[in-house]
C-alpha cells in the first residue's frame, strides 16, 4: 500500500506542485498576520478572494504558456500581447466606438494575429521560438505604443463613452471576481483539451519527440502554430480583463509577465525541454506564486526579499521536480 | 591471479533486480564476448566496471585488490575505458582534440601544449595505419575511422581494459573487417577486450571466451572453440529458437508497388540512382547495401519525408503516385518504420498506450475527443497479438527494452492497417528472441496481402526474410536477385558496385 | 517524501527568520497606518518615505506598513487590498496613476477607512484629505525663473516626467503659463523622461545631436536634469546653458546639493508631505477635523539659499 502511495505520488506529474501549492497554504495560514480581532488575515475570504483576482491574469497567460512549452517551444511576446489588447480594449470602447462586443472581438483577433504570425515564422520560417517571439515581444509593443501615442488611455462610462456592460469585468458573484471565473473556465477547457482530445495528444507527442510525430503522420507545423494561436489568444484575453481592471488600457504594462508565467509553469512542473507537463501543475505554480506575494505582501517584506525569495522558490521547486539533489546535508 | 574479477555483484533499480548474484572472473590478453539478449544485464554489469554506476552490492576486484569507482574519471585512472554504441566524440573538434578531450597535456602558463598532443596522437594512430591528417575534424571521417578515433581514445588513457559495446552496429561489412583486425593487435599488444554484441558470427569471428547472461543472472563462460551457435543462442533464451520457417508461397498477383528508372536529386548530389522493381501484394523485397548505400534513403523517399524532385515513374496501387508527406502516405495505407528509435520512433515521456494509438487518433476520436475504451481496446488488441512484454500499458515507452520498444512501434503502423509496408532495420539492436518475432510477423503479414519493403545490415536475414533482394551502391541500382538464386558472397559483390 | 519534509522545515526556518527578526514593540501601539507608494524607486519619493518615518517614530502609538507599488498599477492595487485585509485604521496613499487607482480607493473610503491621498490625485471625492503641492505653481515659479535667466529669448529642451501623469501634465503647464508673456522663448525638444535620471542624459545626448544650440534644459525633476547636465558636460557643451529642475531633495544625490555642485542653476522645492501626511493622520484618528484639501508651498532653490536644504 505505502509502495502504491509512493509509486503515484513519484509517477504523476501534477502531484508534487500541487503538494507544494497545499503545503504553501498551511504555511501561510501558520504564518499569516492575526488583525486585532483575532482573526487570521491570509484566510479571510476577502483576502483569498483578492489573491484569486490578482493572479488570474498571470494564471490565464500561463495557461497559452504551458501548451507552448510542452511543444518544446516558448512563448516572450505574451506580455507585449496583453499590453496590446489591453491598449486596443480602451480605445476601441472608448475612441473608436465599437461597442462591447466588437471591442473584445478586436482584442482577442489581435493575440490571435500574433499568435498566428509566431507559429508561422517558427514552424514554415524554421526560426527558433525564441527569436520569433523576441521579435514579436519588441514589435507589438511598439505597436501598441504607436496605436496609443505612448500614452495611457483611460477608460470611462457614460454618453460617448464605454457602456454599462464593461463592467461586467469588475463585478463579484458570491464575492468571487469575474476574472476568477474566466481563469477558472479557461483551465477547465485547457485541461480537457490536453487530456481528453486529440489535440492535446498531439502536443504532448511533439514536445517529446517532433521528428517522431512528423513520421507517424501529424502535422507538426499547424499544430504547433496552433498552440502559439491559443497562447496569443490568452494573452489577449488577460489584456482585456487587465484593462477592465483597471479602467486603463495602458501599452506599458504587462512588462516581464512572460517571464513570471515561464516561472509560474517550470515550478507546476514543465519541462522546458518539452513533452511533460500538466495544466494542473501549472495552476499549483500560478497560486503557489500568487500566495507567496500575498503573505509577504502582507508583512510588509519588500521587494529585495520578495524576489530573492522567488528565485529560491524556482530553483527549489525543479530540483524537487527532477530529483536530481539529494538534500544530504539535512541528515541522511 | 586474474586480471578481473566481478564478486556477487547485484543491482537494483527502484526496487526491481537488474543483477542478481553475478560472479566471474576473466584473464589477461583475451577477447571476451558478453552476450545476452535485451535487458540481461551486460550494459548494467558494463556500467558498474566503468564507474557511471556507483551503488552496487558486491565487489569488483582488479588484480586481485578491490576497486569502487565513483565516476568514470576513475576507472580510466585504473585502466579501463569503454567504447560506447553511439560514438562520444566531439564533432567539431578535430581528431587529436578527441583523443585529449579532458586530459590534455598543459603547458607552464595554464595553455594547451598542442605540439605534443599532435606528436602523441601521429604515434598512437601509426599502429592503425591512419590515413588521415590528426587535425582532420571528426566530422568529416568515415565512420568506421571515428571508431578507430575512440579506440585510439582508450589506448590514450593506457587502459589495460577496453570495452566494446555494440561497436559494429553503424559499420559496413569492411569496416567491420578492419576493426577485427585492429581488435586482433590489441590483443597482441597484452589489452584485454570485453565485446559486447548480437552479432552470432562476429563473435565466432573474434572472440577467445564468451560470458552468457540471461535476466540478470550468470549464465556460464565457455571456450568458443567448444561451443556452437545453437548452443549459445539456447543458453541465452533458455529455450529452443525455431530455424527459418520455409518460404511460404504467398506472392500474389496483384501490383502494389512500381517504381521505373526513379532517380531522386538531393539539391547538390543525386542520391538515388536508376531505381526500378514491382513489388506484389504478399512478397518481401529485401533493401541491401553498405552504409551510405541509399538504402534508409529510399524507404523514407517513398515515405514522403523528403518532399524532394524525381525523375522517373511510380504506381502505387496501379496509379500514379507522387510521394509528398507521410500524413499523406498514412492516408494511402503506406507506412514507415524508422531504424532511429531512439530520435524518429518513440516518444519517451508518453506511454506505450499512446505511443501505439498515435497515428490512429483519428479514427478512434469523434468531435476531436478521444474514446479511450476504444483506444485501449484496439490498442491492447494489437499489442496482445505482437506479444509486447510489458509491465503496463500506461507505462512510458522508454521503460521498455528495444525490441519492446520495437513491437510498440510496429504496433503503431499496424494499426493503419497498411497496405506497404517499408520496415527500416526492424531488427537493429534487438534480442534473438524479439527478431525471431518479427521474422514470424513478416510471413504473417505476407499472407494478410501487404507488401513488404525491408532493409538490413545483416546479410544472412535478409536471405531469411525476403523473396527478391534490391542491392543498391552509393545510391545506384545495381541488382535485383532472387533469394533461391543468390548467396552473401554475389550479395556483397552488388552492394560494392562490381558485377558478379 | 522525505526531501519535501526537510524542505518545508527550511523554508519554515527562513521564513520566522523574515518575519519575525524584526518589529515594534507590539504592546505600546494603538494605531496601523498602510502607507501604498507608488514607486520607492524614486529618490523623491524614497525622502517621503524617510521623512514619513522619521515623523511617525515621534509618535510610539503609530506603526506605519509602507508598501512599494513598483511603478505598476495592479501591484499598487494588490497592495491597498491586502491593506483593506488587514484593517488598517487609516490608508495613505500616493498613487501611480489616477484612474487605474480609483476604484480600490473608493472601495477602502466605503469600508470606513479614512484615506490621506498624497502628492497625486485620484478621480473620486471619496477620501478624507488631500494633501499636495501644487505643480502648475510649482512649473510656473520654474517658467518666470527661466525666462528672467534668458532675458527673454533662446531655446529650451523640456524632459518630461512618466506622459499621463498628472504631475507631469501639470509641471509642463506650469512652464508654459510661466513663460507666457515671452513668445521668442521657444520650446525646441520635448520627450518623456519617465523621472528617470539615465533617460533624462539620453534625452539630453540626442538633443545635443540634434540642435546646435540649446540655453536652458528643465526637468519636471532634478534626476533627469542631472543627467541632461551630465550628457552636456560630456559634449563640452553646459557653458551656455542653464539647467533648471524641481524638487530640491535633501541628501548627497538631492537637488539642493547638485544645486551648491553648480550642476543646476536652481531647482523648485518639491515638499514630499510626508511630515504633514502623519501629522494629518494623527488629527484624524483623534477625531479632530480636518480640510479636505492642504497645499504645500515651494521655494527657489538657488546658490543663495541651497545650503539650507541640503
Amino acid at each position: 500500500m505505502k509502495n502504491k502511495i509512493l509509486d503515484y505520488y513519484t509517477k504523476s506529474d501534477w502531484l508534487k506542485p500541487v503538494l507544494g501549492f497545499v503545503g504553501l497554504f498551511i504555511l501561510a495560514t501558520i504564518f499569516s498576520p492575526v488583525s486585532s480581532k483575532g482573526t487570521i488575515i491570509f484566510l479571510k475570504f476577502d483576502n483569498l478572494s483578492n489573491i484569486l483576482r490578482q493572479v488570474s491574469e498571470i494564471g490565464i497567460i500561463s495557461v497559452g504558456m504551458t501548451l507552448v512549452i510542452i511543444t518544446a517551444g516558448i512563448d516572450l511576446s505574451v506580455g507585449s500581447v496583453l499590453a496590446l489588447s489591453a491598449t486596443l480594449t480602451a480605445f476601441g470602447i472608448m475612441d473608436w466606438q465599437l461597442g462591447f462586443s466588437l471591442t473584445i472581438i478586436v482584442a482577442l483577433l489581435s493575440g490571435v494575429l500574433a499568435g498566428f504570425i509566431n507559429g508561422v515564422l517558427i514552424s514554415w520560417g524554421k526560426i527558433q521560438a525564441f527569436i520569433v517571439t523576441l521579435a514579436m515581444m519588441t514589435g507589438a509593443r511598439g505597436f501598441a505604443l504607436f496605436i496609443a501615442d505612448s500614452n495611457s488611455r483611460n477608460i470611462g462610462f457614460g454618453e460617448g463613452a464605454a457602456p454599462e456592460v464593461f463592467k461586467i469585468f469588475t463585478t463579484s458573484f458570491l464575492g468571487i471576481p469575474f476574472p476568477v471565473f474566466i481563469f477558472i473556465g479557461v483551465s477547465i477547457i485547457f485541461s480537457v483539451m490536453l487530456r481528453k482530445m486529440r489535440i492535446g495528444r498531439y502536443i504532448y507527442a511533439i514536445g517529446s519527440n517532433e521528428e517522431a510525430a512528423r513520421l507517424a503522420g501529424l502535422r507538426v507545423n499547424w499544430i504547433r502554430t496552433t498552440t502559439y494561436v491559443f497562447s496569443g489568444l490568452l494573452a489577449a484575453l488577460a489584456g482585456i480583463i487587465h484593462a477592465a481592471q483597471l479602467y486603463q488600457g495602458n501599452p506599458n504594462d504587462g512588462i516581464a509577465f512572460e517571464l513570471d508565467s515561464i516561472a509560474a509553469v517550470v515550478i507546476g512542473g514543465t519541462s522546458l525541454m518539452g513533452g511533460k507537463g500538466t495544466l494542473e501543475g501549472t495552476i499549483a505554480g500560478v497560486l503557489i506564486i500568487g500566495i507567496l506575494s500575498n503573505i509577504l505582501g502582507l508583512h510588509g517584506v519588500q521587494k529585495d526579499f520578495q524576489l530573492m525569495l522567488k528565485g529560491a522558490i524556482i530553483v527549489a521547486a525543479v530540483l524537487l521536480q527532477e530529483g536530481n539533489l539529494r538534500f544530504g546535508f539535512l541528515g541522511k | 591471479m586474474s586480471l578481473l574479477e566481478f564478486q556477487k555483484i547485484s543491482k537494483s533499480f527502484s526496487g526491481v533486480e537488474v543483477l542478481h548474484n553475478i560472479s566471474f572472473q576473466l584473464e589477461k590478453g583475451n577477447v571476451i564476448a558478453l552476450i545476452g539478449e535485451n535487458g540481461a544485464g551486460k550494459s548494467t554489469l558494463m556500467k558498474i566496471l566503468c564507474g557511471i554506476l556507483d551503488d552496487y552490492q558486491g565487489k569488483v576486484l582488479i588484480n586481485g585488490n578491490e576497486v569502487r569507482f565513483n565516476n568514470p574519471r576513475e576507472a580510466e585512472k585504473a585502466g579501463i575505458a569503454i567504447i560506447h554504441q553511439e560514438l562520444n566524440l566531439v564533432n567539431d573538434l578535430n581528431v587529436a582534440e578527441n583523443i585529449y578531450l579532458g586530459h590534455e597535456p598543459v603547458s607552464r602558463f595554464g595553455f594547451v601544449n598542442f605540439d605534443k598532443i599532435y606528436s602523441e596522437t601521429k604515434k598512437l594512430l601509426t599502429e592503425f595505419d591512419f590515413p588521415f591528417s590528426v587535425k582532420t575534424k571528426v566530422r568529416d571521417l568515415p565512420i568506421g575511422w571515428q571508431q578507430m578515433v575512440e579506440i585510439a581514445k582508450a589506448l590514450g588513457i593506457k587502459a589495460e581494459i577496453i570495452v566494446m559495446d555494440e561497436p559494429t552496429s553503424a559499420l559496413s561489412e569492411s569496416e567491420i573487417q578492419f576493426l577485427f583486425k585492429q581488435i586482433k593487435l590489441l590483443k597482441e599488444s597484452g589489452k584485454t577486450i570485453i565485446y559486447i554484441s548480437h552479432r552470432m558470427k562476429e563473435i565466432f569471428e573474434i572472440a577467445d571466451e564468451v560470458v552468457v547472461l540471461r535476466d540478470g543472472k550468470y549464465i556460464g563462460k565457455y571456450n568458443i572453440h567448444e561451443v556452437d551457435q545453437n548452443f549459445l543462442v539456447q543458453k541465452m533464451v533458455g529455450k529452443e529458437i525455431k530455424t527459418s520457417p520455409n518460404k511460404s508461397k504467398l506472392i500474389q498477383k496483384e501490383q502494389l508497388l512500381s517504381l521505373k528508372s526513379v532517380i531522386v536529386n538531393d539539391n547538390k548530389k543525386r542520391f538515388l540512382t536508376d531505381i526500378s522493381f514491382e513489388l506484389k501484394r504478399g512478397e518481401v523485397i529485401g533493401i541491401a547495401g553498405l552504409l551510405g548505400a541509399g538504402r534508409t534513403e529510399l524507404l523514407k523517399f517513398l515515405y514522403g519525408s523528403y518532399q524532394q524532385n524525381y525523375a522517373g515513374e511510380i504506381e502505387f496501387q496501379n496509379k500514379r503516385f507522387i510521394p509528398s508527406s507521410p500524413s499523406r502516405s498514412i492516408q494511402n495505407r503506406i507506412v514507415y518504420l524508422s531504424e532511429d528509435r531512439k530520435n524518429e520512433g518513440i516518444f519517451p515521456e508518453l506511454s506505450n498506450l499512446k505511443n501505439s494509438s498515435i497515428s490512429v487518433l483519428p479514427s478512434l476520436s469523434s468531435f476531436g475527443f478521444i474514446k479511450s475504451e476504444l483506444e485501449l481496446d484496439t490498442v491492447t488488441t494489437m499489442t496482445d497479438e505482437l506479444n509486447v512484454r510489458m509491465e503496463s500499458i500506461h507505462q512510458h515507452i522508454s521503460h521498455l527494452s528495444g525490441g519492446n520498444q520495437q513491437k510498440v512501434l510496429l504496433s503503431r503502423v499496424l494499426l493503419i492497417k497498411p497496405d506497404l509496408l517499408l520496415l527500416d532495420e526492424p531488427t537493429r539492436g534487438i534480442d534473438v528472441g524479439a527478431k525471431q518475432e518479427i521474422y514470424d510477423l513478416i510471413e504473417k503479414l505476407k499472407a494478410e496481402g501487404m507488401g513488404i519493403l525491408f532493409t538490413s545490415s545483416e546479410i544472412p536475414e535478409l536471405l531469411l526474410v525476403s523473396d527478391r533482394i534490391l542491392v543498391l551502391s552509393e545510391g545506384k541500382h545495381t541488382a535485383l536477385l532472387d533469394t533461391n538464386q543468390t548467396d552473401s558472397r554475389e550479395i556483397l559483390q552488388y552492394a560494392c558496385g562490381g558485377a558478379a | 517524501m522525505k526531501n519535501s519534509t526537510r524542505i518545508v522545515i527550511l523554508i519554515t526556518l527562513v521564513l520566522k527568520l523574515l518575519f519575525f527578526g524584526c518589529g515594534k514593540q507590539e504592546s505600546t501601539i494603538k494605531y496601523t497606518i498602510g502607507f501604498s507608494q507608488c514607486n520607492s524607486a524614486e529618490p523623491w519619493r524614497e525622502a517621503m518615505n524617510k521623512e514619513l518615518l522619521r515623523e511617525a517614530a515621534k509618535h510610539p502609538e503609530l506603526k506605519i506598513m509602507i508598501n512599494d507599488g513598483q511603478q505598476d498599477n495592479s501591484k499598487q492595487v494588490a497592495d491597498v487590498e491586502n491593506f483593506i485585509v488587514q484593517e488598517v485604521d487609516l490608508l495613505i496613499i500616493s498613487p501611480n496613476e489616477a484612474q487605474p487607482l480609483t476604484n480600490i480607493v473608493e472601495k477602502a473610503f466605503d469600508k470606513d477607512i479614512p484615506i490621506i491621498v498624497l502628492d497625486r490625485k485620484v478621480l473620486t471625492d471619496k477620501y478624507t484629505v488631500f494633501i499636495g503641492a501644487e505643480n502648475v505653481k510649482i512649473g510656473k515659479a520654474a517658467g518666470e525663473y527661466a525666462a528672467k535667466l534668458l532675458k527673454g529669448k533662446g531655446n529650451v529642451v523640456e524632459i518630461w516626467g512618466l506622459k499621463g501623469s498628472t504631475p507631469a501634465m501639470e509641471r509642463h503647464e506650469g512652464f508654459i503659463q510661466g513663460l507666457s508673456s515671452h513668445p521668442v522663448i521657444k520650446i525646441i525638444y520635448e520627450q518623456d523622461g519617465a523621472w528617470l535620471r539615465r533617460k533624462g542624459r539620453e534625452i539630453m545626448e540626442n538633443a545635443l545631436q540634434r540642435f546646435d544650440k540649446i540655453d536652458l534644459v528643465y526637468g519636471h525633476n532634478d534626476p533627469m536634469v542631472i543627467g541632461a547636465y551630465i550628457a552636456a558636460k560630456n559634449a563640452n557643451r553646459v557653458d551656455k546653458t542653464f539647467f533648471i529642475g524641481i524638487d530640491g531633495l535633501p541628501g548627497a544625490e538631492g537637488g539642493a546639493q547638485a544645486v551648491l555642485n553648480g550642476e543646476l542653476n536652481a531647482t523648485f522645492l518639491y515638499p514630499t508631505g510626508g511630515e504633514k501626511a502623519v501629522q494629518v493622520a494623527l488629527d484624524i484618528l483623534a477625531g479632530k477635523k480636518v480640510p479636505k484639501t492642504i497645499t504645500l508651498e515651494t521655494v527657489t532653490i538657488d546658490k543663495s539659499n541651497a545650503s539650507n536644504y541640503k
